[in-house]
């Protein structure tokens, strides 16, 4: 391989007395500094009853806590020049921002407080027509709606097939009592991280932290919820309203914290990476699917190997036995040691990347602590990724067949028949 | 603080380049002058249909040769055709630049367009129309610059339409890349971690057999249609894209312009995030973006509503439009936006791949080179005199255009529709 190590600044990271964790990396040469609030909840963590809970409590962290209403938490972020927003997913919240090194202090005051809103019923019922929006642009957005669709075809019965949004009944039957039961039940000082990456000064940021957080309250760790789930589904999904035909396979694939990891990622590159995978040769390159792609999406306790592709409804059937027929060369046809290489390139680029924005790193720590409790260099990522062999990859595929247990979701305006060549 | 260089080569190829401390990527762009506003009438789609053959096959290499080249330095490349500019870019470790440089250059000068490949190109296109077609909001936007540009070729649909990409025969993909894929309208932008003589004498050798002049499109700015269309499309949204008039790369009002639309709608403490989202909760999605372009530009206004509410969505957006043109801008938000502003510029700028599309659209709208010292000046230096001088010049409310996309009809809108400058046809109170 020809990366050539760069030296590394020290990983940082520190658990305070009230269970909350901070880890952080600084970054040579760059003036700005990403900062997240991390809760270690989501979706799964909802009851059928709460399902879209934990995002809708995002959303009312910015309309008020006990010193700040959304007027005053737009014009300060606004004010410190942060590029700042929140996300919800299946296992996190996260409130973030990115800002110029002098404004850290203020960026993560702001940040700590979104984490503690007052849930006012008011501010609640307001909100409540914003997710009503989002949801409803969610549907008009096929990717959107297939993603959904699938995790919900995957995991049948499980929160994990909840979506993260909740549903327009869910949502609207909703009271903000609820809400803060959940709250209360998960967002416990013990039950968040902070990460930091890029210019700061670490015992400052840990002094900061300390002070603001001193009296939160610490409920017993929650871990996620582990359901179980039935067996996955197809789920095929006719509207004519559709252009295009859209399609996941899904198979089982590694948690989060396995060892295998990173064949896995160089699987799911092999796969589907949008430069010389197998899939773009297959699919792209021969003019049947524009879109195409392979990710795993990797949960505390699953995780689950996606085959995406969108096409022509009358090159749907032919995609689709296409896509089928190439994960069986994969699982059982050779591997050439050179599309290893290419792969493993691919993905030392991205740590390289990684390691030159502020924002992808204060990610990627957090990635690596969930998974294995402890933060990895870059330096060690890549000798791990460089480590790969096909061996590796192979004996991944045993573990995790791409052609058993599959589960396909499909989203366009053909019937299950017409999708049968 | 600026290691930047830039030369001229003999055949005419610019070459600019920005060293970035600290990093090992290195990130190259391709600048060609050359856009869907070259397109003909009859062959919508043309000029991306070139660029996205382009890749597949040269004099020299298959497309599994030019890929898998690429693939083994692990760099990230696309290409993609604009309106003005057709760029081809990749962002990689600095050692790897040669490897990167080498196919490049053998695809810009040396495409050969194989038949099976157009055919399989012209397949994605097509597809790509209908995937853009699925997504409203995306296609609300879209059309809201292609309606209001109707008849200039700053209103020309770059996917073209399924009839026209269709009919487009192979030898007019080659002539197209003959007549625009010159060293003389091409412009190479680094920035990063890489060696400027080692680039510069690689692409002198690399280029040498290429030549010509190339050719700039030049037009004189388009005359615009502010009308009021609704359209139908089933689903759970109505999707409202206003269109008020820009200004141009260069223009003396181009920072006035940009941080005015930032005001109106960028970001969480914009006044239409407030008095769309936070107020009245009527929409998710809702936000301002200002584009600019070589002689004009375009600010558009995107709103997603469920029907019910669309009608006040539309008149909330309007007051507000009509505020800002009657009143201007407060000192307060001229400078927070400013501050905005100023942070994005310098947080962008850590990304070689940001900074190379910084400099180079620099250098192919303005002929210049500006340090961010430089950028943040002139953002500084805006005034709220100049703020309201750009709305009195542009004429705002006289201009504006609004595509409606969804499930409503123009009377539940509570707008005219047709074609002429109108207001809605309701009073709103502000």
């Amino acid at each position: 391989m020809t990366v050539q190590p760069r030296s590394e600044t020290t990983l940082l990271h520190q658990t305070l007395e009230n269970g909350l964790q901070i880890v952080g990396q600084h970054i040579p040469g760059v003036e700005s500094t990403a900062a997240m609030f991390w809760v270690k909840t989501g979706a799964r963590d909802e009851g059928p009853a709460e399902s879209g809970v934990s995002h809708f409590l995002e959303h009312m962290a910015f309309k008020r806590s006990k010193t700040r209403t959304y007027v005053e938490f737009n014009h300060e972020f606004e004010e410190i020049g942060a590029e700042n927003n929140a996300f919800t997913s299946i296992e996190m919240t996260a409130y973030h921002a990115r800002v110029l090194g002098d404004q850290l202090p203020k960026a993560i005051e702001l940040l700590a407080d979104l984490t503690q809103p007052a849930l006012d019923a008011t501010d609640f019922d307001e909100e409540r027509r914003v997710i009503l929006e989002e949801i409803a642009r969610h549907r008009d957005q096929p990717y959107s709606l297939l993603f959904d669709e699938f995790l919900g075809a995957f995991y049948p019965g499980s929160p994990l097939g909840q979506p993260t949004l909740g549903t327009p009944e869910t949502i609207s039957a909703m009271s903000v009592r609820d809400m803060q039961a959940y709250r209360d039940r998960r967002y416990g000082s013990d039950n968040m991280l902070v990460s930091v990456a890029g210019n700061f000064e670490w015992n400052r940021v840990l002094e900061q932290i300390r002070d603001i957080t001193r009296d939160w309250p610490r409920p017993t760790v929650m871990a996620h919820v582990s359901p179980r789930s039935g067996s996955g589904r197809d789920r095929i999904i006719t509207d004519s309203k559709w252009n295009q035909q859209h399609f996941i396979i899904g198979t089982p694939s590694i948690d989060r914290s396995d060892p295998q990891y990173y064949a896995c990622a160089i699987l799911a590159n092999i796969l589907g990476d949008s430069s010389g995978s197998r899939l773009f040769w297959a699919l792209n390159q021969t003019g049947l699917a524009d879109q195409v792609g392979a990710d795993t999406m990797t949960f505390a306790d699953r995780g689950v190997m996606l085959a995406i592709a969108v096409t022509d409804p009358d090159k749907a059937a032919k995609a689709l036995a296409t896509l089928r027929e190439e994960l069986v060369k994969l699982q059982t046809g050779p591997i050439q040691d050179e599309e290893l290489e290419r792969a493993k390139m691919k993905l030392l680029t991205s740590t390289v990347l990684e390691g030159e924005s502020t924002s992808a790193r204060m990610m990627g720590l957090v990635d690596s602590w969930l998974a294995y409790g402890r933060l990895e260099t870059l330096e060690e990522v890549q000798s791990a990724i460089e480590a790969v062999t096909v061996q590796d990859v192979k004996q991944l595929l045993d573990r995790f067949p791409l052609t058993e247990s599959q589960v396909l979701t499909a989203l366009g305006p053909l019937s299950a028949d017409e999708l049968v060549e | 603080m600026s290691d930047f260089q830039s030369i001229k080569l003999e055949n005419g190829l610019e070459i600019i380049g920005e060293q970035l401390p600290g990093v090992q990527s290195a990130a190259v762009a391709f600048f060609v002058t050359h856009g869907a506003v070259d397109d003909d009438d009859g062959n919508a789609g043309l000029a991306h249909l070139t660029e996205s053959t382009m890749f597949r096959g040269t004099a020299r290499r298959s497309s599994r040769e030019l890929t898998e080249q690429l693939d083994r330095i692990g760099a990230r490349y696309s290409s993609s055709t604009g309106l003005e500019l057709t760029l081809f870019s990749g962002i990689m470790l600095g050692n790897h630049l040669p490897e990167a440089l080498e196919i490049f250059a053998d695809v810009l000068e040396s495409a050969a367009f194989p038949a099976e490949e157009l055919e399989a190109v012209r397949a994605l296109q097509l597809q790509e129309i209908g995937q853009r077609d699925d997504q409203p909001q995306q296609l609300v936007v879209d059309l809201a610059r292609r309606r209001y540009f109707a008849g200039h070729p700053l209103g020309h649909d770059s996917l073209g339409t399924l009839e026209s990409v269709t009919g487009v025969a192979r030898n007019q993909v080659v002539e197209s890349w003959m007549r625009w894929y010159q060293p003389g309208s091409t412009l190479v932008a680094f920035a990063g971690n890489f060696d400027w003589i080692a680039v510069v004498e690689q692409l002198r050798a690399l280029t040498e057999g290429w030549t010509g002049a190339g050719q700039r499109w030049r037009s004189s700015p388009p005359e615009i249609n502010p009308a009021f269309t609704v359209d139908h499309l089933e689903g759970a949204q109505e999707n409202l894209c206003f269109s008020l008039p820009g200004v141009g790369y260069g223009d003396p009002g181009f920072y006035p312009l940009a941080l005015a639309s930032s005001i109106l709608g960028s970001g969480m403490n914009s006044r239409l995030f407030m008095e769309v989202r936070e107020k009245r909760g009527l929409a998710y999605s809702v936000f301002a973006r200002f584009d600019a372009m070589s002689s004009t530009g375009l600010v558009r206004v995107f709103a997603g509503t469920q029907p019910e509410r669309a009608a006040e969505s539309v008149e909330v957006i309007h007051s507000q439009l009509r505020l800002l043109e009657r009143e201007g801008v407060t000192e307060t938000e001229l400078a927070l936006a400013k501050t905005r502003l100023k942070s994005r510029v310098v947080m962008g700028s850590e990304s070689t791949g940001n900074r190379v599309m910084s400099i180079g659209r620099d250098w192919f709208y303005e002929r210049r080179h500006r340090t961010l010292t430089e950028i943040r000046d002139a953002i500084d230096d805006v005034t709220r005199i100049d703020v309201a001088e750009c709305l009195d010049r542009i004429g705002l409310m006289e201009n504006l255009g609004l595509v409606a996309l969804g499930p409503s009809s123009a009377s539940d809108l509570g707008i005219e529709s047709r074609v002429g400058n109108l207001a809605p046809s309701r009073k709103s109170g502000s």
